[in-house]
């Protein structure tokens, strides 16, 4: 029995003795030449494109915000380059589902930590990169100020280097893409 | 360092592979499935269980199917247990807006590829994908190479017989 030989041939599933002999076999047999033309135009068939359009998914780190810290407005006509570039781009992207971020706003991180001896802040917006939070005082309280793009973000406060905290503040969780839960902060119009 | 930064290198190889093999794994979930909502509700329920149970392992296009098949399994065992409650039509309803998503001409591939048994279709999805070899296949589906072979051969055919009634 030869005829599995096809498939094989079409997965590239051949080693070269078996080439050999499928290449000696199509020499000989006419039915089986057919047969495997045949079974070739089915698998153009089969493994032509499925669907129109293949959806996006939205795992966690597949979010991606678009950052446009040069569209700081500077003056009018820039600004109105800016809103068209936005309004266009949110066009663009929201049949995906993904996160368009907005020019930048000024945001203060507050925690109360009165025992700690170091607080910094990772989120998104800092590249995950660890950022010094300011101790206000001896009142127990860290503070820091960001620009932040309006939309959805991503952050944890971390404490003497290595505990996590979620912001007391920010009800809204979400697990990440390692091993813990990070404080999801929505920064709007008004923000 | 935060555990999450340790493993940002990680991540973006996994992004990368998950982005990769997007489109053909949705071709083989729709393969799987039938219908595109439910091809993409189970990718997107592939994509999480790889990020949550195997995200430190090497990245690896099989491990990827083959989770995609055990989400696929899931939620027909799911649905077998859940049918009864359901509206039928409303199942249909939501089928139906999709189906101006499947190319024209693959609708019959489809419903040919349904008439398999749920073994024969994820077998036959895996080779023509083209992903995977026929060692993982036998890995993944507890068979001997020599059978993937023969079996792959034979749901060949019967493809060829099932779309050659379906002419006119």
């Amino acid at each position: 029995m030869k005829e599995h030989m096809i498939s094989q041939f079409i997965d590239d599933e051949l080693g070269l003795d078996e080439k050999i002999e499928f290449v000696e076999e199509i020499h000989r047999d006419e039915a089986f030449t057919n047969e495997a033309r045949e079974f070739l135009l089915l698998e153009k068939t089969l493994r032509s494109e499925v669907v129109e359009a293949v959806p996006e998914v939205s795992v966690p780190f597949a979010r991606r915000v678009l950052f446009f810290s040069l569209l700081r407005p500077v003056n009018l006509a820039f600004m109105t380059m800016a809103a068209a570039l936005v309004i266009l781009t949110a066009a663009l992207v929201s049949q995906h589902q993904e996160t368009v971020a907005h020019p930048v706003t000024s945001h203060r991180f507050v925690l109360y930590e009165p025992g700690a001896s170091s607080v910094e802040i990772a989120g998104n917006f800092t590249g995950w990169e660890r950022v010094s939070m300011n101790r206000v005082g001896e009142i127990g309280y860290w503070e820091l100020n960001l620009d932040l793009s309006r939309g959805e973000h991503r952050f944890v406060y971390l404490l003497e280097g290595d505990e996590r905290i979620l912001d007391p503040t920010v009800l809204l969780r979400e697990r990440d893409d390692f091993d813990g839960e990070n404080s999801v902060l929505f920064i709007g119009e008004s923000a | 360092m935060i555990k999450g930064k340790r493993s940002k290198d990680t991540m973006h190889d996994l992004s990368s592979m998950f982005e990769e093999n997007r489109a053909r794994l949705f071709s083989y979930l729709m393969r799987m499935c039938g219908t595109y909502e439910l091809a993409w509700d189970i990718m997107q329920e592939t994509y999480t269980r790889y990020l949550e149970r195997y995200r430190e392992r090497e990245n690896s296009p099989a491990l990827l199917y083959k989770i995609a098949y055990h989400a696929f399994v899931d939620h027909t065992r799911r649905q077998a247990r859940e049918v009864v409650f359901e509206e039928e039509h409303a199942v249909h309803e939501i089928d139906l807006e999709h189906t101006l998503m499947v190319r024209e001409g693959y609708q019959s591939v489809l419903r040919a590829l349904g008439q398999l048994g749920q073994d024969d279709r994820n077998l036959i999805s895996l080779v023509i994908g083209g992903d995977v070899s026929y060692r993982q296949i036998a890995d993944m589906m507890g068979m001997s190479e020599a059978n993937v072979k023969v079996r792959v051969h034979r749901i060949r055919i019967r493809l060829r017989e099932i779309l050659k009634g379906e002419k006119p």
